[in-house]
């Protein structure tokens, strides 16, 4: 059965540009703190690190809205780094490879 | 006695081998101990002997060559007053090219450096060969360009799009109709968006004044894929947030939302069975919408568009639109030879 959404609800649950805002800056600074502290998964963290900022952010944003953009960095972050640990792999191969053809030309030339 | 720079010595060695060996050839004695000035006067004698009017080739049938006469005399003072140092050897033009042929001094002939071609040839011939490359190079564009329009013109009709009948944030209905006779640009989102929702409208609201400013006239549409929580208020508050001119917020109820987000191949994860007062993230595809006059569908544009690249793009689709009776199938345009600027 599908659920109608009552036709005469106030609109509570609007968030205001200004509301947001504020939730915004509060999440930077709480973002920046974790960066300072090199901090990438929040959840294993014990909740002393940057507890100022978290409540901050907490006050001032819908939870849904905190675990969003929380999951939100820590996903980015894993991302990011996944491409440098490959770009780095690619780099070490080539450089690798790059070797191993020199010392088959060295060896080619020296006299046995 | 003699004149001594070393062009006239030269000549002086040449005439004195050459007197020689003609004197002897022509009375068939050798005079090798000739005198100088002797073998220099029978040298000349003998020249204008062998190379005299008559044993030139023409000569019978070319008067100028006959006339000789009046210079005759002259010649006689001049090999006197040459042989004895009088009167320098003048460059007569017959002598000379006689004295090159006889003498073989070596000047080497200048040649053209191009040898067997020249500037204005090759000038023409580069300026052909790349016009012609030129050609090429478009009428490969112009058949990718066609071809390209032609496969997007079969896709994306049908796809997108279709009817639906939705709420707006004044209450009163809209359903597919209403895109009729205007362009759209539809955007889904929620009014409980985090911050991504918020950033498209403020896109939504720059491309909507750029289009203005060209005098494009389109219809900003907002619809909620959140019907549980975004009710026609909530959504009339939701916008006014946003300075965007003639915008049109839609919800509606849960089927027809999903319904509509169906027809518009829009993923969102909102389930059935939330209440209004519970928290959460409405996971959608984020996407720009534009419809034509007829309700159909014209692009779409994704997060890789930012305003300026979105309104450019949708105002060169509006600019290059045309009615369904009036549309033909596009011809291919064959690029001009001649017009190689195009």
């Amino acid at each position: 059965m599908e659920k109608l959404h009552p036709p005469e609800r106030e609109d509570t649950q609007v968030v205001t540009r200004l509301e947001r805002e504020k939730c915004w800056i509060a999440r930077d600074k709480y973002f920046a703190c974790l960066d300072k502290n090199r901090i990438m998964s929040v959840a294993n963290q014990d909740s002393s690190v940057c507890a100022n900022e978290r409540s901050d952010v907490d006050s001032l944003c819908r939870q849904s809205w905190v675990d969003y953009f929380i999951q939100r960095r820590e996903r980015n972050l894993q991302i990011d780094a996944m491409k440098r640990f490959r770009t780095q792999q690619a780099y070490d191969e080539l450089e690798a490879r790059e070797a191993a053809s020199k010392e088959e030309l060295r060896n080619k030339f020296v006299k046995r | 006695m003699l004149a001594t720079n070393k062009t006239t010595i030269v000549e002086m060695v040449g005439i004195w081998r050459q007197s020689v060996t003609l004197c002897s050839r022509l009375s068939g004695r050798s005079f090798s101990r000739m005198s100088t000035k002797d073998a220099m006067r029978n040298a000349y004698r003998s020249r204008r002997v062998l190379f005299s009017p008559q044993s030139r080739p023409f000569s019978t049938t070319l008067p100028m060559f006959n006339e000789r006469k009046p210079e005759e005399k002259k010649v006689e003072e001049d090999l006197d007053a040459l042989v004895t140092g009088k009167k320098r050897p003048m460059a007569d033009p017959e002598l000379i090219e006689e004295e090159s042929v006889v003498f073989k001094v070596a000047k080497p002939k200048r040649r053209n450096p191009l040898g067997f071609f020249n500037v204005a040839g090759m000038l023409i011939f580069a300026g052909g060969l790349a016009m012609l490359i030129n050609y090429k190079r478009r009428v490969q564009r112009a058949v990718d360009a066609h071809k390209e329009e032609r496969e997007s013109e079969s896709f994306g009709k049908a796809l997108i799009g279709g009817p639906f009948q939705l709420i707006d944030q004044n209450g009163g209905i809209f359903t597919q109709e209403n895109l009729k006779g205007k362009f759209s640009l539809i955007y889904f989102g929620f009014t409980l968006c985090p911050d991504i929702c918020p950033e498209e409208l403020d896109k939504m609201a720059i491309i909507v004044k750029n289009l203005k400013k060209q005098g494009i006239d389109v219809q900003p549409i907002f619809i909620s894929c959140d019907p549980i929580r975004d009710t026609p208020p909530v959504v009339k508050k939701y916008l006014e947030d946003f300075d965007i001119e003639g915008i049109v917020g839609l919800t509606g109820s849960y089927s027809d939302v999903e319904a509509c987000c169906k027809a518009y191949r829009v993923y969102f994860s909102t389930p059935p069975d939330v209440t209004a007062e519970d928290d959460y993230i409405v996971d959608h595809s984020i996407f720009f919408y534009l419809m034509d006059p007829e309700g159909e569908f014209v692009n779409v544009f994704g997060r890789r568009y930012d305003a300026q690249g979105a309104s450019e793009e949708i105002a060169k689709k509006i600019k290059k639109w045309v009615p369904a009776k009036d549309r033909r199938e596009s011809s291919f345009q064959k690029p001009s030879f001649w017009k190689f600027w195009e």
